[in-house]
């Protein structure tokens, strides 16, 4: 009677222990695995927006006393032009710009074409390269004329 | 007489386990408050380092220097520290002048779409560029250096 006893307490003492431990780990992993699950889904969309950025370059030539850059957007998703990067030869330069708006809503819609703003001195052929909010990077070579 | 002893015998021998279970239980709790604090702590590095993008968009070079300066932006969430900011050439941590080219907020963090830009002495020639920000999060490209320009891929 004495050594049933026994046994049951420690089965039950046992028991307890076990479900009482495996709550701490599930509790403490369950916690980080939800954070985790967020900001991976943000960053999966951030890359794939990325990979639907596309845009062409309409114009390979522009005078130095007024240049423009002349872009469509012929992606599948919008862009914001006012967070784009502008290089010309490896320097940053500052812009304006005017889009073209089919839709407005003052965003670079799929179809739209926008003009870029920006002074520049130096003739030649130039390497200029348009990195969109995302990071997608769009190059090309303009000749600058005078 | 025998039944009462039993009795006596089974209740002390469920206090001691009733003890013995608390003795483990609050140890263990100690030691897993300590490991969940560490697993909250780099649970924190890692959603920086995740919610952190910057990209070296563009490089220029100044022959008569031989400085090359490297373009960076923040295109990430997160707010970083420039003045940490590492650049590797080639696998070799190079020292560098930070400064920033494009502030958007009036404050000292590099926040988003703001560019700094890293500078190095280097001579002509093509490198394996890597920059490393303050939370761990990096860009690597391909630098080509001429007598007469930069260009990045």
């Amino acid at each position: 009677m004495r050594g049933d006893l026994s046994q049951i307490f420690g089965a039950i003492t046992g028991f307890i222990l076990i479900i009482v431990v495996i709550l701490i780990f599930s509790y403490i992993t369950s916690y980080n695995v939800q954070n985790f699950d967020k900001i991976l889904e943000k960053n999966y969309e951030f890359y794939e927006k990325r990979s639907l950025e596309l845009v062409d370059f309409l114009n390979n030539s522009t005078n130095i006393s007024n240049p423009l850059i002349i872009i469509k957007n012929i992606g599948k998703v919008s862009l914001d032009p006012s967070c784009f990067s502008l290089y010309i030869e490896g320097n940053k330069i500052n812009f304006t710009y005017q889009i073209n708006e089919v839709y407005h809503d003052n965003l670079l819609n799929p179809s739209e074409n926008a003009a870029l703003y920006f002074s520049y001195p130096n003739t030649g052929w130039k390497k200029v390269v348009l990195i969109s909010c995302n990071g997608k990077r769009f190059e090309t070579l303009i000749y600058f004329y005078s | 007489m025998r039944g009462f002893s039993t009795i006596i015998a089974s209740a002390i021998l469920f206090i001691a386990a009733a003890v013995a279970a608390y003795i483990f239980v609050s140890g263990a709790m100690g030691s897993l408050s300590n490991l969940q604090g560490a697993m909250i702590e780099r649970e924190k590095l890692i959603s920086s380092r995740l919610q952190s993008v910057i990209d070296i968009d563009a490089c220029s070079y100044n022959n008569a220097t031989n400085i090359a300066s490297f373009y960076v932006t923040n295109r990430g969430t997160y707010p970083l520290n420039a003045s940490m900011t590492k650049i590797f050439i080639n696998g070799i941590l190079f020292n560098s002048t930070i400064d920033f080219i494009q502030k958007i907020y009036n404050d000292p963090a590099w926040n988003r779409y703001e560019t700094i830009r890293v500078s190095v002495t280097l001579p002509s020639g093509v490198y394996q560029v890597r920059v490393v920000s303050s939370v761990g999060s990096y860009d690597e490209k391909i630098a080509y250096i001429t007598n007469t320009s930069c260009s990045v891929s």
